[in-house]
């Protein structure tokens, strides 16, 4: 008797051994996800605003990407989008994407914009302020960077900050046409 | 007795189901403009979800929905895959037996509710638990192809063999019960208040008897049907945590769940999200009763299946709440006080099954 007690036991200890340690390898699995980053931005982060269908967020290099393609590297935070068309607001819209052979850049950034009143624009790139330039209608706008603020293959972020200079009551947003980064 | 209580329940079982296929029929045939056929028109919603994984097994990249982010990871393997099985075997479509299984396993759990409910109070009060629940207006996702049976099936079953400290069998339903939803795995909490009631904190921490060991092999084994599918998600999408993470798709993020209720208050009184609220406010009230009639392990699960639903979105938590058996045992124990009072009760609640299996068919949104 006394021994069927202390088998059972053994076999008890055994398997929530067996059991604890399988849930304690999973464990880790959760921890470490191996999934693309536009995977990791959108779904666990909850940075992008939109789900490319299952591809990849890849480097936008020197193509120019325009309204709806651009959708991909929005954040979620920040930005209005009506009728395709979209808004940075409360300066808080951000643009992400993933950098690889930094060394291949030249360090240009080339946004087409429209104001509806007269902003000061300062893009950063990873935090660190571009130069400031003043937009007063819908057209193109080069910043020049050094290649060095990008980070090599991982994300990247680019930040809007822009201040009214024209002193109207006019709402204070942007609306970003395309986005070129070379 | 326990064949007249067998009988009775049958009864009640087949009754409300009758009271939904006529309906639901009806509603179809003669209210519904659409008029989709009948046998499809029963599959809403989580349904076809359901259905997919059926046919084409879990994606490998997210496409569902109207911007493209849904998956169907979202759903958990276990009802589904013995859907599929049965399906297989009988060469009966999946539909069907979808349909059929969610049924049948609604009597059993109506029966073990019965054997719960009688042992925690007494005969009478457990048949109007069986009789609330059975006409109740979301028992209408007990018949069709939804999870909601089993869940409630194995739930039961965890509490029954928990109770009479058949900890082995407690462990192995939760285990299956965790691989059926994802709040399955919160049964660790009720079982964990039942052994501590049963074995005491220092046996329980110094595992001073056997029972303790059974009681902790119970606990650790619980979670395994979660762990499982999330293991299989890792191997399947490289993020063990996709059926959580897709959620997004839903528009389920994490909020405060007292500022939702505040803002579904201020709603408009015939909008969805007035009567989602409405129903929170219910189902947490019959949580606190729960709690002052010292029912602590239905509390405790009580409490966390409406703040983590409730924590993302305020969307379907009246079937959230009222697929749960604790929230009926509770209305027994008030409604049987007085035999009008019951009737009322059952009168009301028919009403709403019947308009609820109308609106069903017909696809309204306020189902959910």
């Amino acid at each position: 008797m006394m021994q069927s007690i202390f088998s059972k036991k053994y076999l008890f200890i055994v398997l929530i051994l067996m059991a604890g340690g399988f849930e304690l390898y999973v464990f880790n699995e959760m921890r470490h996800p191996n999934v693309s980053l536009h995977y990791r931005l959108y779904y666990i982060e909850k940075k992008l605003a939109f789900w490319d269908h299952g591809k990849t967020l890849l480097y936008p290099r020197a193509t120019a990407y325009k309204e709806i393609e651009m959708k991909r590297f929005l954040s979620r935070q920040g930005w209005l989008v009506e009728n395709n068309i979209t808004y940075a607001t409360k300066q808080a819209g951000s643009l992400y994407f993933e950098a690889e052979n930094i060394q291949e850049y030249r360090g240009k950034l080339t946004l087409g914009l429209a104001t509806q009143t007269v902003q000061k624009l300062t893009p950063k790139l990873n935090h660190t302020p571009l130069q400031q330039q003043i937009i007063s209608e819908e057209g193109i706008v080069e910043f020049f960077f050094d290649p060095t603020l990008l980070v090599d293959n991982t994300i990247n972020q680019i930040e809007f900050e822009f201040t009214n200079e024209a002193n109207d009551n006019t709402t204070q947003s942007i609306k970003l046409m395309s986005f070129k980064i070379e | 007795m326990r064949a007249q209580a067998w009988k009775k329940i049958l009864w009640i079982f087949l009754s409300s189901r009758v009271l939904i296929v006529f309906s639901a029929w009806f509603g179809n045939q003669y209210i519904d403009p659409v008029r989709l056929d009948f046998r499809d028109a029963f599959c809403r919603m989580d349904c076809t979800w359901y259905m997919d994984i059926i046919s084409h097994g879990y994606q490998l990249a997210p496409s569902g929905l109207r911007d493209g982010g849904a998956a169907n990871w979202a759903f958990f393997p276990l009802f589904p895959k013995i859907v599929s099985f049965i399906s297989y075997l009988s060469m009966v479509p999946a539909l069907y037996v979808g349909y059929l299984l969610n049924s049948v396993l609604f009597f059993f759990g109506l029966y073990f509710l019965f054997v719960y409910v009688k042992k925690a109070y007494d005969e009478k009060i457990a048949m109007t638990s069986v009789l609330l629940m059975a006409f109740s207006p979301y028992s209408l996702y007990f018949s069709t192809f939804y999870s909601e049976s089993m869940f409630f099936l194995l739930f039961i079953l965890v509490f029954v063999f928990a109770d009479q400290g058949k900890w082995v069998e407690a462990g192995l339903f939760a285990a299956l019960l965790s691989a059926t939803r994802p709040l399955g795995v919160m049964i660790v909490f009720p079982m964990l208040i039942m052994g501590l009631k049963q074995v005491g904190l220092k046996n329980l921490i110094f595992f001073k008897t056997e029972d303790v060991y059974k009681v902790w092999f119970a606990l650790v084994i619980a979670p395994l049907g979660l762990f499982a599918y999330i293991h299989f998600l890792y191997l399947h999408t490289g993020d063990a945590m996709a059926f959580s993470h897709i959620q997004i798709a839903w528009h389920r993020y994490v909020q405060n769940p007292f500022r939702l209720l505040i803002g579904g208050l201020m709603q408009p009184i015939a909008s969805y999200g007035f009567y989602t609220t409405i129903a929170t406010v219910g189902g947490l009230l019959i949580t606190l009763m729960l709690f002052l009639k010292k029912r602590y392990a239905e509390f405790s699960f009580m409490v966390l299946a409406i703040f983590i639903p409730l924590s993302t979105s305020l969307v379907a938590m009246p079937r959230y709440i009222f697929t749960l058996f604790p929230t009926y045992m509770l209305l027994a124990l008030f409604v049987d006080r007085s035999t009008y009072l019951k009737n009322i009760m059952v009168f009301i609640l028919m009403i709403g099954l019947l308009f609820l299996s109308v609106s069903w068919v017909m696809g309204e949104w306020y189902t959910r």
